[in-house]
């Protein structure tokens, strides 16, 4: 059985996976689908083993995939297919599951304000934003998602400027939610 | 210094790239515009996010799957976590159905009569050893020579656990809905006090923190009555560790009676019981933990034959689920592996397999096993391949051996006699990528862009292929640009003559099956990120025939997304005509938005255009009694030259270029006065300061 896929595995996915795994925490903000996600990125990579083998970056193609799983899991959960019940024309939509949004970590209040604000962005932006607080700049994002450094300025401005209207709700939401409590 | 360079240093370059008198630009323009400030202030938050270590082992586990894919596949894509086709995996099991039904039977026409294929038996195939499935003690047909499942696959008896039901979110707007919400929650709450282990918290136990809070909320507006259900787990300390959302629909009138026994999960009933059913069923299916109860129920299920097929496939989807989404972390391959190990869940499908009535049950069936792998279902594997006619099974079937059956010497003959022998070229074009292994890759990647290509072809035809590679449950079954990005030679998709014939081939389809569409506009709406004016056409194409084949919301949110398309004068005049007369509340919003993303440049712009709405104050307007009669921006538009000067709403304007403005009519004088390209010095007043900001167009 030829061994080319452990192989080209240590060399090209192993130096890369704290790196990806940083990411993917980032992310999903939770060890569990972090780990899920990576794994998964990984195997994924394995598997087109021409297209890893001639990737000019191994990194930055292994972070696309990392992101397209990412964001390909996300649309699968999203997806509502319009099906006909027997007549009835009932629609069953999608069940949403958001991934545990907090770790066992020491947090700040803040943190974990901000981490319950960038839950809230879609997948894309989640994306585009954790990519640039992993400092790569603009013409790295480029080579990484494959879009065009002039669309990603104004994604990630609009991507910050979202992630600050959450913050905001959040603030305003949280006042009211404390006095409700639970009523009979 | 203005927003724009702020957010140049916030995308690009590092602040430490900056001088000293930038940085003290930098630093002035952020105690000034306090939106920018606090972009700065997230954005530096992200960077420094404590991040935890990799967890020891990842590596060596990934390793270890690696290697078992490889060495697995025997050329062929190793059997892979995600059996079912990929949208099933994320979806609670009632959905599931539904689902199945969805992706179960790839995309085929209702019209086109195609030929059926000949079943590859007698003339290549070599006659296996026993060519009828023999009698045994079991009526399907399998071997008595089933392991029985290993004790770790049996699941743990349920523990105790309690909930909390929130008071009905009832949001019907109108008698009928509302007294259906009522209903509606009185039901699911005497079934869930049934659930084994369940204990219900009253509201008066607020400080207990039961391990499901679940909420209900139902609206109804016409006809039409949604109702979701919501169930959260908590932390020790009281926050959020994860939520789980579902809903269902349908249509009233609600004496719609379900011919269900009562305690049946799956109800096609919009009525008050049976979505009340439903939605419980999902939580116990999906959210609270596998209850070994539940799953001798569903295993009854799906031996039961006084039950029609689709229940019975309800049932083995349920079963192969089970628990997918309890919040004990149950990893998928195990959860998966445990089921497929499951003999009576493997006896249950092949029978459905085998003998279910209807063609796209049996599909269905074969689907659910795909990647299940038991000697003992050679045998059934074989003797579908060989008496089937039915394209659609036959093509499940094939998924079912390509994902494990190849070291088997007689799958691996049947399969090289399909490979050369199906009528069917989408068939043959499967089997022969199932042997071919990894160099299968490229001829199947050329059989789909030759079909697109083929214009001889009706179009449900010519998608088919590629939909069905969509939609395949392997590394693959991801976004259509998610793979044109990640794998080179699947770029050749965008080639001159293929993304047209994609967008002829999908404007040209006429069926009218619900399922063919949903899987088509997953599609398009994936194109919008490639840059091409057939996809701007497609999209356009569409609208103005009223979504026959791509939904009208998605459509205009689509073209939203082109960038470089956005500046097109038809483009716009059709969002503008979409968004001023379309019916649907949610497309008008999507038409508006791609517009609000269409840029000022183009012909339709060249005035300078600040993008702000100013007027003059008024006495009794909340400003300052010195501002009244002079123009103040009440408006502005997102990514305007004004926006990015760093105007803000209610900056009082007072002079454009050195001219002191009376009017906002004057505005609009002045600046069309201007040669474009210029700078133009805006004077504001704001919170009592005199603001130089500067234009450019």
């Amino acid at each position: 059985m030829p061994d080319s896929g452990t192989d080209q595995f240590d060399r090209l996915v192993a130096p890369h996976m704290a790196t990806l795994f940083r990411v993917a925490w980032r992310l999903t903000r939770n060890t569990p689908d972090a780990q899920d996600l990576v794994q998964d990125a990984c195997i994924t990579a394995c598997e087109h083993p021409a297209d890893l083998a001639s990737a000019v970056q191994p990194l930055h193609w292994l972070l696309r995939v990392l992101q397209n799983r990412f964001i390909d899991g996300a649309r699968r959960r999203k997806r509502s297919p319009l099906v006909a019940m027997d007549g009835t024309s009932g629609v069953l939509q999608l069940p949403s599951s958001d991934p545990n949004p907090e770790e066992l970590l020491q947090q700040a209040d803040g943190e974990r304000e901000l981490q319950r604000a960038f839950l809230r962005l879609d997948q894309v932006q989640r994306s585009l934003l954790t990519l640039r607080a992993e400092g790569y700049d603009l013409a790295e994002i480029e080579s990484i998602t494959g879009i065009r450094a002039e669309v990603l300025r104004a994604r990630l401005h609009r991507a910050r400027r979202s992630l600050a209207a959450r913050l905001h709700e959040q603030v305003d939401a949280e006042a009211p939610a404390a006095r409700s409590g639970s009523k009979s | 210094m203005n927003c724009q360079d702020i957010s140049l240093a916030l995308d690009d370059r590092d602040i430490g790239a900056l001088n000293e008198a930038q940085r003290r630009e930098f630093d002035a323009h952020l105690a000034s515009c306090p939106d920018c400030a606090q972009d700065w202030r997230i954005h530096q938050r992200m960077m420094a996010t404590p991040t935890p270590p990799m967890p020891a082992g990842l590596v060596a586990q990934v390793r270890t799957l690696a290697a078992a894919r490889h060495g697995f596949r025997n050329g062929r894509r190793a059997p892979n976590r995600l059996v079912l086709l990929g949208t099933v995996l994320m979806v609670a099991a009632a959905a599931a159905v539904l689902v199945m039904q969805l992706l179960g039977t790839p995309a085929r026409p209702v019209t086109t009569v195609a030929s059926q294929p000949a079943p590859a038996s007698g003339t290549a195939a070599p006659a296996p050893a026993d060519a009828t499935p023999t009698p045994s003690a079991d009526a399907t047909g399998l071997e008595p020579a089933i392991e029985p499942a290993p004790d770790k696959d049996a699941l743990p008896e349920i523990k105790p656990f309690t909930v909390r039901v929130l008071p009905l979110k009832n949001e019907a707007r109108d008698v009928t809905g509302s007294s259906i919400a009522v209903s509606m929650y009185a039901a699911f709450m005497e079934r869930l006090r049934a659930v084994p282990g369940v204990t219900l918290l009253d509201d008066g136990d607020a400080a207990t923190l039961p391990s499901y809070q679940v909420t209900l909320s139902a609206f109804s507006s016409g006809n039409k009555f949604t109702a979701e259900v919501g169930a959260e787990t908590f932390k020790p300390d009281g926050s959020l560790n994860s939520n789980f959302y579902m809903g269902a629909s349908g249509d009233l009138p609600a004496s719609c009676t379900s011919h269900l026994p009562i305690d049946a999960f799956d109800s096609s009933c919009a009525d008050a019981e049976g979505i009340a059913i439903n939605l419980l069923g999902a939580l116990r299916k999906v959210k609270f933990q596998p209850d070994p109860a539940l799953q001798r129920q569903l295993q009854a299920r799906l031996l039961d034959k006084s039950l029609d097929a689709k229940q019975r496939q309800a049932a083995l989807t349920d079963l192969a689920m089970l628990g997918f989404a309890y919040s004990g972390r149950v990893q998928m391959d195990d959860l998966l592996a445990r089921a497929r190990r499951d003999p009576v869940l493997l006896r249950g499908a092949v029978d459905l397999a085998t003998n279910a009535a209807e063609p796209v049950r049996r599909a269905q069936a074969w689907n659910t096993l795909r990647g299940a792998e038991a000697a003992a279902l050679v045998k059934p594997l074989l003797g579908a391949l060989r008496k089937e006619q039915d394209r659609e099974v036959r093509l499940a079937v094939l998924g079912v051996m390509a994902g494990g059956y190849l070291k088997n010497e007689q799958v691996h003959a049947m399969l090289e006699a399909s490979a050369q022998h199906e009528k069917d070229p989408l068939l043959r074009a499967v089997a022969q990528r199932a042997l071919a292994g990894a160099g299968g890759d490229a001829p199947w990647r050329q059989y789909i862009l030759d079909s697109l290509k083929d214009s001889s072809r009706p179009s449900e035809e010519r998608i088919e292929a590629l939909l069905y590679h969509l939609n395949l449950p392997t590394s693959e079954a991801s976004s259509l640009v998610g793979r044109l990005a990640s794998q080179p030679n699947l770029r050749l998709l965008l080639d001159a003559e293929a993304i047209p014939a994609l967008a002829a081939a999908l404007q040209g389809i006429s069926s009218d099956s619900a399922m063919l569409k949903s899987s088509v506009s997953n599609v398009a709406r994936d194109l919008s990120q490639i840059d091409h004016p057939a996809i701007t056409d497609m999209y356009l194409a569409s609208l103005e025939a009223d979504g026959k084949w791509l939904d009208r919301y998605s459509a205009a949110s689509s073209l939203g997304q082109m960038a470089s398309r956005r500046n097109d004068p038809r483009v716009r005049a059709v969002l503008e005509k979409i968004r001023t007369e379309d019916p649907d509340k949610d497309v008008r919003r999507a038409a508006e938005e791609a517009l609000n993303k269409v840029g000022t440049a183009g012909p339709l712009a060249d005035r300078p255009r600040l993008g702000v709405r100013m007027d003059v104050v008024k006495p009794g307007e909340a400003a300052p009694p010195e501002l009244v009669g002079k123009v103040a921006v009440i408006d502005m538009s997102p990514d305007s030259v004004a926006q990015r000067a760093g105007m803000k709403i209610g900056d009082v304007v007072l002079e454009i270029n050195g001219s002191p403005l009376l009017s906002a009519a004057q505005s609009i004088k002045v600046l069309d006065g201007l040669p474009r390209g210029v700078d133009v010095e805006i004077l504001v007043e704001r919170s009592g300061q005199r603001l130089s900001l500067t234009a450019r167009f």
